[in-house]
């Protein structure tokens, strides 16, 4: 009797084991198993359509064929890759092919050896968008605003700010050429920079002595920035300032921790960011207790449509609080966090695994048209400010920065001192 | 019970209930991928996860379920449709052959091209074609990278005006560059061509830094009101009544009109006043080709204002219209069998044709007049054709989009049409 039993409850496991391997694939995915795969055991003929695997193998063995181009099937097989994560419609779920995924891994490198300048996208080539503090770009002569139009005797045009970037970059110790054009200057000017170990500096302030306000430059998230922050609001304080200027402006975000007790420097134990992973799972992040720091002036925040991820965090949570007036452009609308998975045919798979959420529940998710234009997303300004291209911009000089002029002017407004500077300007021309 | 069995029987167990998972497993990778083979490399057996030292090289089979299954763990929202996927894999790998003849057709414009296969064109009542920087354009065709990524950026030129469509009332003519729609541009590499250009000229001297910024500030003023390609396509190929304003050059002078898009139909096989026929290459047309009457012993044809046209119809025209045998072959890029162009019925020996074409005859037709030429059956009266004898097949996918192959380029052999 207990033989028959032992064999029944044998055949029994061996059936749920059976199952479990049917169905293993819909238990790893966190979903419930699949009845039609189970359906289809008893009967084949069960599932007509065809399997979305076999669908796109069908097109890949007739286009490997047909098609009139000499494309590799190498090539094909990754131009499918691509197109099956585009479909997804989320700009930063993607494939990456074996080049790609090995620039990737230089661009999350924290320090880097350079010439200490920040580049933005011009058709020319690249534009130095901001020159680092006692960096060898700052001690030969490079300005913001100015173009690269030439690496070491190479032309840039074409070529990606990335790949700049790349050229740029180079040993410690060796020496760079650059030709640029400066607006208002006849001719290119040329620069032969020495490559240094560059620090990037992520908060940074300096005290506007004609408008009496601290500037406090924010162009990243990493582990000492809020140390940094910290120095330059105490510094600051203690001169008195009529007001603070954040400028987040092309901050491309990083560490979401850093940006979440920088928050604490103006808000203690207030929600700020939740983090929605899938299957509902959520995680509110609190500003922490006890680092609040005295501020009883307004406070601006600079950004413009480079200003993304941790940097829509910070700045989006103090305009919720009502802490902080943003000004300039709209942000980028990067809400999401991705993980990238290697792969043993040294591709990989950069995939977006959570979602964050502003206190007030909002998604500032980027959505393009179907031109891939700019819809929707990001935060939107309180005061929007859009800079002119043909204005000879430097970013942090009040009289060459619009957006600046227009934050110290709000701040004034909002002072009493404002009142004062309009009395004493009266008084003065008498 | 002997203690042999009593460690035995256990053993057993466990054994099956293993087999019987791995087996479940297994009839389940089955049912979703439906390869009959799997050859899995044992260096992936825990799947395709995990950084490596050598590429191991994963099929694309196997690579594109492996990457279903990371997705569908992985990714924040758990409701993936996986059909869509696999369409959008299609999508990828057209575009990835970088042949202006080979397109993705999203549903609304599969259908507009289906549509267009049996004489009916929506939209402005044209075809176009898309024209990138050659030279770029044969860099990433070989599969190489394009060092300037923006002369990609296509041009769209105008290939076939329907007559009596949009168009064709507004004056636009074949070889006309379309150069904005809806007040806006299309910014393609000539554009950056210029830009390049300014670019070499500063490098030298001609001009300075602050005309050059000037001229930049233009172009990037030109590029934040520009319309994607898809866009303008979605405005002049497809629909009626919509109204959309339209600027086009022709030899360097711009002009513009507004359009009111309509349906054109336009007729497979017509006989004119004078004893001609057109002939359009319009789904079913070979099933209307019963008799042809010729005039003084010669039939005309006329093949302008042709359209692409639906080479499966070819054979069926050609045992119509020419004895059975050999025209010539279908050549691609990639080495190997070319196909041949041949019937096995034919009409009987003894006709003469007149063909009358122009830069209008292409795709299908041009094909036509090719292969009755090659065999000596016909003269070919009229301008140069468009020179594009392009095989185009036509892929319906299950969820109504679909797209177009360009499978190679006909060529006639007199070698092989003597037989």
């Amino acid at each position: 009797m207990k033989s028959i039993a032992y064999f029944f409850l044998t055949a029994i496991i061996v059936c749920v084991a059976f199952l479990t391997g049917l169905s293993w694939r819909d238990l790893w995915a966190n979903r419930p198993p699949s009845i039609s795969a189970i359906r289809s055991l008893f009967d084949p003929k069960a599932s007509s359509t065809k399997s979305p695997t076999e669908l796109f193998q069908d097109q890949y063995n007739h286009i490997v064929v047909a098609s009139a181009m000499n494309v590799s099937p190498t090539k094909l097989k990754y131009s499918a890759m691509s197109g099956m994560f585009a479909a997804l419609g989320d700009p930063h779920t993607s494939f990456l092919e074996r080049d790609d995924s090995d620039s990737l891994k230089l661009e999350t490198r924290g320090d880097f050896v350079g010439i200490g300048a920040r580049l933005g996208d011009d058709p020319a080539g690249a534009r130095v968008v901001m020159v680092f503090k006692n960096s060898p770009a700052e001690r030969v002569g490079v300005k913001g605003g100015d173009s690269i139009i030439e690496v070491d005797g190479k032309t840039t045009a074409g070529l990606e700010t990335s790949q700049i970037v790349n050229r740029i970059r180079g040993k410690e110790g060796t020496n760079v050429r650059i030709k640029v054009i400066r607006v208002g200057t006849a001719s290119p000017l040329n620069f032969t920079i020495k490559r240094a170990t560059v620090v990037l500096p992520s908060a940074e302030g300096r005290f506007l002595e004609d408008s009496k306000v601290g500037y406090i430059t924010i162009s990243g998230f990493a582990q000492p920035t809020t140390q940094q922050l910290d120095h330059a609001i105490d510094d600051l304080l203690a001169q008195k300032p009529i007001g603070f200027v954040l400028d987040l402006r092309s901050n491309p975000g990083g560490l979401l921790d850093a940006a979440v007790s920088m928050i604490g420097r103006f808000a203690e134990g207030k929600p700020a960011v939740t983090t929605k992973r899938r299957g509902g799972r959520e995680e509110t992040l609190f500003t922490p207790v006890g680092h609040k720091k005295n501020i009883k002036v307004p406070v601006m925040i600079l950004m413009n449509e480079e200003s993304a991820s941790a940097a829509e965090i910070f700045s989006g949570v103090l305009q919720e609080y009502k802490l902080a007036t943003l000004v300039g452009e709209h942000s980028y609308g990067k809400s999401s966090v991705q993980n990238v998975v290697p792969l043993i045919d040294m591709s990989s798979a950069k995939i977006t695994i959570a979602k964050y959420y502003l206190p007030s529940g909002t998604d500032i998710g980027r959505k393009l048209d179907e031109d891939g234009e700019y819809l929707s997303g990001g935060l939107r300004p309180d005061v929007e400010v859009i800079p002119n291209h043909n204005e000879d911009t430097v970013l942090g000089l009040p009289e060459k920065d619009a957006q600046l002029r227009k934050a110290i002017e709000l701040i004034r407004q909002r002072s009493n001192l404002g009142q004062t500077n309009l009395r004493e300007l009266i008084r003065k021309p008498g | 019970m002997s203690d042999w069995k009593k460690s035995v029987f256990p053993a057993i167990g466990v054994i099956a209930t293993i087999a019987a998972f791995i087996g479940g497993s297994e009839i389940r990778t089955r049912q979703d991928t439906g390869l009959a083979v799997r050859k899995i490399p044992q260096s992936y057996l825990a799947g395709i996860e995990s950084p490596s030292e050598t590429a191991v090289n994963v099929p694309e089979g196997e690579l594109f379920y492996q990457l279903l299954l990371l997705l569908e763990r992985d990714y924040v929202d758990p409701k993936i449709d996986e059909q869509k996927l696999a369409y959008g894999a299609v999508k990828g790998m057209v575009e990835g052959l970088w042949d202006p003849l080979s397109q993705f057709l999203q549903q609304d414009h599969f259908e507009e091209h289906e549509r267009r296969l049996t004489g009916n064109f929506g939209g402005a009542g044209m075809e176009m074609r898309m024209i990138s920087d050659g030279t770029e354009l044969a860099k990433v065709q070989r599969g190489g990278r394009s060092s300037d990524p923006l002369l990609l950026r296509p041009i769209l030129q105008v290939a076939t005006v329907v007559p009596g469509g949009p168009a064709d009332v507004a004056g636009i003519q074949v070889g006309d560059q379309i150069l904005g729609v809806n007040q806006k541009w299309i910014l393609g590499y000539t554009d950056v061509v210029k830009v390049r250009g300014l670019q070499k000229s500063l490098a030298s001297g001609k001009i300075s830094a602050v005309e050059f910024d000037r001229e930049r500030g233009e172009f990037q003023k030109r590029a934040k009101s520009a319309i994607s390609i898809a866009r303008a396509e979605d405005l002049l190929d497809m629909g009626e009544g919509k109204i959309v304003p339209l600027t086009w050059s022709r030899g360097g002078r711009e002009m513009s009109a507004t359009l009111t898009t309509k349906t054109t139909k336009l007729t497979m096989l017509k006989k004119s006043p004078d004893g001609s026929y057109r002939l359009r290459l319009f789904k079913g047309v070979s099933k209307h080709l019963g008799s042809l009457d010729a005039t003084n012993g010669e039939i005309t044809i006329d093949l302008r204002q042709s359209t692409l046209g639906d080479p499966t119809e070819l054979v069926g025209v050609l045992e119509h219209l020419a004895p059975a045998g050999k025209f010539g072959q279908i050549l691609s890029q990639r080495s190997g069998q070319p196909r041949t162009l041949a019937t096995t019925k034919g009409a009987p020996d003894g006709r003469h044709y007149k063909l009358i074409v122009d830069k209008s005859t292409r795709g299908a037709a041009e094909i036509l007049a090719l292969a009755l030429k090659a065999r000596g059956l016909a003269e070919i009266v009229g301008g140069p054709m468009a020179s594009e004898p392009v095989w185009i097949e036509t892929t319906a996918l299950g969820d109504g989009s679909g797209y177009t192959l360009n499978t190679g380029r006909f060529a006639s052999s007199s070698l092989e049409a003597r037989k």
